[in-house]
């Protein structure tokens, strides 16, 4: 992911926040803008799947990776319990201990153990030799020694939580309204914040190491995101306006502005000015103390803001009913697409021109042309609830209720490739070699030979003879006729040339079959009454042609094979070389029908759809 | 120059930018015929049709239960004369006498050993083979052929036209491949062609 993408991704990033947008219908065309920027070539969701981190087995309300090369993961529990990783989620440490401990409670539940347990069994079906390392969650129980000591359970911090979500009404269920949110801060990449309950807790270490800036007060609201104003101050979003702290989280000013009361659900800074979407509409400030509303075509809930790098003063502002577009630094606004985002948390810009990707608690959503069209980028992610998405050195990294999740290019599993290859490499090679012409079974022809010898020939005879005779005498002057009828049938059976055979019939004779033909068959002279030979000489030339095809059959399976295999890497390629890779699986597959009188292709038209047709 | 038409207006209708997906791209190709169409115009002009060779295989294997048949129809018609001659000047004949002899003959003659193996048999089966092996290679070829044009037809499209030379060049071959095409098919893949795009 280019950096521009990642840093603007942090600057936008929203922490969970919960409301859900009912459906509006969609806007009429004068309304939209005409004209969308250019395409980015592939859409990520063409590109990629989901793929669960195993490891972290806890409801996890957000994630923030160090934005440096390699840079370490850090999530946050719905307990407010951060966890490190340092090898792209597989493994976690326990670096911050939850509100209220460890207990049983914080055990993985059934529905998570279930997902982990597909994940694993996907892993393990990799065609890939990736060795799997896949950790058992941490053990939190043998590193309680070296952790910051939270504090106990605070009644009235929880309380509080507890009153924040539900003064928030039309919130999710699960209490996401007080949800922990999590912020790697753009920049040398070693300070995060995390803000939960029991107030800000800050690292300089790249997530390592954490300390506790300071306790919240009691009724404090819950912070909602983080975000650096131009002068260096930490400015805090949370669920009662705008915070605002010179001391970098030390403590915060209160100013009563015009955010009071408000929800902030993101604090963005564009052309030097402080962006604040807010549950009250949009919100812009100099100095992050003093508020102006702005106002909006389709205000009221906003839930996100998200600069264009492509254009100068140009960003989008999502709110609950449609995204509005401004190029000129706010100055006016239109509207640039109504299409309905349900539950929309966070909205960021990717590295091509109007490539937007939202999350939101009906999933992940993708648009190429400036959030004129969305579609779905979820497969293979199996928990909709999207909380917060951040970005790896690899790509999108979210959090969900059920973990922590990665887009990695899709690997085909075993099971998929024999899905698609349904016709075995064996299954093949036969189908070709027992084509009309090829399909002698050379055992039996050699047997075939023998047994021709002892079949007899069998010939039935009939013959039929009538004769008539008329006598006349001049000396006796008489006349005498005679008539002579006579019919006979035999059956005959010899063998070999059929001489000196016995003869079963009442008359006739045996009939010496002395005039056979001469043939030449593959450049031999045979006998045409000694077929064995000739036939031996088909079959060695037959066995020759029959190895020829086996070992085309097999490079055009093998060949064939592979390009499936590749076909999840190749999503990542340009579209010529996924064009020319499809064109090449399809020359593969002529190939092989030519081969096998189109049995290959059958056996694919009556498989199954794999999983990755699905 | 139907097909110098097509490629003109593949590669001139089209930008690389106008495509996202494979399938956008593929789809462009779909007034073409398939390359299963085209293998099936192979094999009909060059008579190599799996269908015939299993007709050759079953008839020579069914026609050993056919008899070798023979009939016969003979017919003998005599006439004699006896004369007595004494010593007189002229015979006199003493007796006469005629025949006539119908013969019918019908000889049916199987041979047993060719149901199981005969030259006949094995004659087909060894020039069956040959016709696989011709079958082979011109599918081969013709597959070859095919998606040659097909990778050519798709670098048109989506790497732009280039300078007027590498236009003309690449047209060219696509000419080129489509006529070889039409030489193992007799004109059926132009003609599939046409058709197609005036659909």
């Amino acid at each position: 992911m280019p950096r521009r993408g990642l840093l603007l991704l942090l600057a936008a990033s929203a922490p969970a926040f919960a409301q859900d947008a009912p459906d509006v219908a969609p806007a009429p065309l004068s309304d939209v803008a005409p004209a969308a920027p250019a395409m980015a070539p592939v859409p990520l969701a063409e590109r990629f799947v989901w793929e669960r981190r195993t490891g972290l087995g806890r409801r996890v309300a957000a994630v923030a990776v160090e934005p440096v090369p390699g840079g370490a993961w850090v999530a946050v529990d719905e307990q407010g319990g951060v966890w490190l990783s340092e090898d792209e989620g597989r493994t976690w440490d326990s670096v911050v201990r939850p509100l209220g401990g460890l207990d049983t409670d914080d055990l993985p539940d059934d529905e998570a153990l279930l997902l982990e347990a597909e994940s694993r069994r996907d892993e393990a079906l990799e065609a890939s030799a990736e060795e799997l390392e896949v950790a058992a969650p941490a053990d939190a129980t043998e590193e309680d020694a070296d952790l910051p000591e939270a504090p106990e359970p605070d009644d009235g911090a929880l309380e509080e939580a507890s009153v924040l979500g539900a003064d928030l009404a039309g919130e999710r269920a699960d209490g996401g309204a007080s949800l922990p949110v999590v912020w790697a801060e753009p920049g040398d990449g070693t300070r995060l914040f995390v803000g939960r309950a029991d107030g800000v807790w800050r690292s300089t270490s790249a997530g390592r190491t954490w300390e506790h800036l300071g306790e919240a007060e009691d009724g404090a609201p819950a912070i909602t995101c983080f975000a650096r104003a131009a002068d260096g101050a930490l400015v805090v979003g949370t669920t009662d306006g705008v915070r605002y702290s010179v001391d970098d989280g030390g403590s915060f000013i209160d100013v009563e502005d015009a955010t009071d009361g408000a929800r902030v659900n993101s604090v963005v800074v564009e052309g030097g000015l402080l962006w604040a979407a807010t549950s009250r509409g949009l919100f812009r400030s100099a100095n992050g103390l003093a508020w102006d509303a702005i106002p909006l075509p389709d205000g009221g809930d906003v839930r996100a803001i998200v600069p264009d790098p492509a254009w100068d003063q140009g960003f989008w502002v999502a709110s609950r009913g449609a995204l509005h577009r401004t190029d000129d630094g706010g100055a006016t606004f239109y509207i640039s697409g109504r299409q309905p985002l349900r539950g929309l948390r966070t909205l960021v810009h990717l590295d091509e021109p109007g490539h937007l990707l939202a999350t939101s608690d009906d999933g992940v959503w993708e648009s190429m042309d400036g959030g004129v069209v969305w579609f779905a980028a979820d497969r293979r992610l199996a928990e909709p609830d999207v909380r917060s998405l951040t970005f790896s050195d690899n790509g999108p990294v979210i959090a969900t209720p059920s973990g922590v999740w990665r887009m990695v290019p899709p690997r085909e599993s075993t099971r998929a490739v024999r899905a698609q290859t349904t016709l075995s490499l064996s299954d093949t090679i036969a189908a070709a070699s027992q084509r009309g012409g090829m399909d002698i079974d050379l055992l039996s022809l050699s047997r075939a030979g023998v047994a021709a010898k002892l079949m007899p020939v069998l010939e039935l005879k009939f013959d039929w003879d009538s004769s008539g005779a008329r006598r006349a005498s001049q000396v006796s002057a008489s006349t005498t006729d005679s008539f002579d009828d006579s019919w006979s049938a035999g059956l005959q059976v010899c063998w070999g040339s059929c001489s000196g055979v016995a003869t079963l019939a009442p008359t006739g004779e045996a009939d010496p079959d002395v005039n056979r033909e001469l043939y030449v068959s593959n450049g031999q002279v045979y006998d045409e009454g000694e077929p064995v030979a000739a036939a031996a000489n088909v079959a060695t030339t037959i066995r020759s042609y029959r190895r020829y095809l086996a070992e085309h059959v097999a490079d055009a399976w093998i060949a064939r094979t592979r390009l499936v295999a590749e076909s999840g890497t190749v999503r990542s390629l340009p579209l010529r070389d996924q064009v020319l890779h499809a064109v090449q699986l399809q020359e593969l597959d002529a190939r092989l029908d030519a081969l096998t009188e189109g049995a290959f292709s059958k056996a694919l038209r009556t498989s199954s759809p794999s999983e990755e047709s699905k | 120059m139907i097909p110098l038409l097509l490629a003109l207006s593949l590669s001139g209708a089209a930008s690389a930018a106008e495509f996202r997906t494979v399938d956008e791209v593929l789809v462009r190709f779909e007034k073409e015929p398939e390359v299963r169409d085209v293998q099936q115009m192979v094999l009909e002009y060059s008579k190599t049709d799996p269908r015939f060779v299993n007709e050759w295989l079953r008839a020579s294997k069914n026609a050993a239960w056919l008899p070798e048949l023979t009939v016969g129809y003979d017919y003998d018609s005599g006439l004699d004369y006896d004369f007595t001659y004494e010593i007189t000047e002229d015979g006199e004949l003493e007796q006469s006498g005629s025949d006539s002899d119908h013969g019918v003959t019908v000889r049916a003659k199987w041979r047993l050993d060719d149901l199981v193996m005969s030259s006949d048999r094995i004659r087909v089966i060894s020039e069956t083979q040959d016709i696989v092996k011709l079958r082979d290679k011109i599918l081969d070829e013709t597959t070859r052929l095919y998606f040659d044009r097909r990778r050519l037809q798709v670098d048109m499209l989506l790497a732009g036209g280039g300078d007027l030379k590498t236009q003309l060049k690449n047209e060219m071959r696509l000419q080129e491949l489509t006529a070889q095409l039409d030489a193992y098919t007799g004109g059926r893949f132009t003609a599939a062609l046409t058709k197609k795009a005036e659909k």
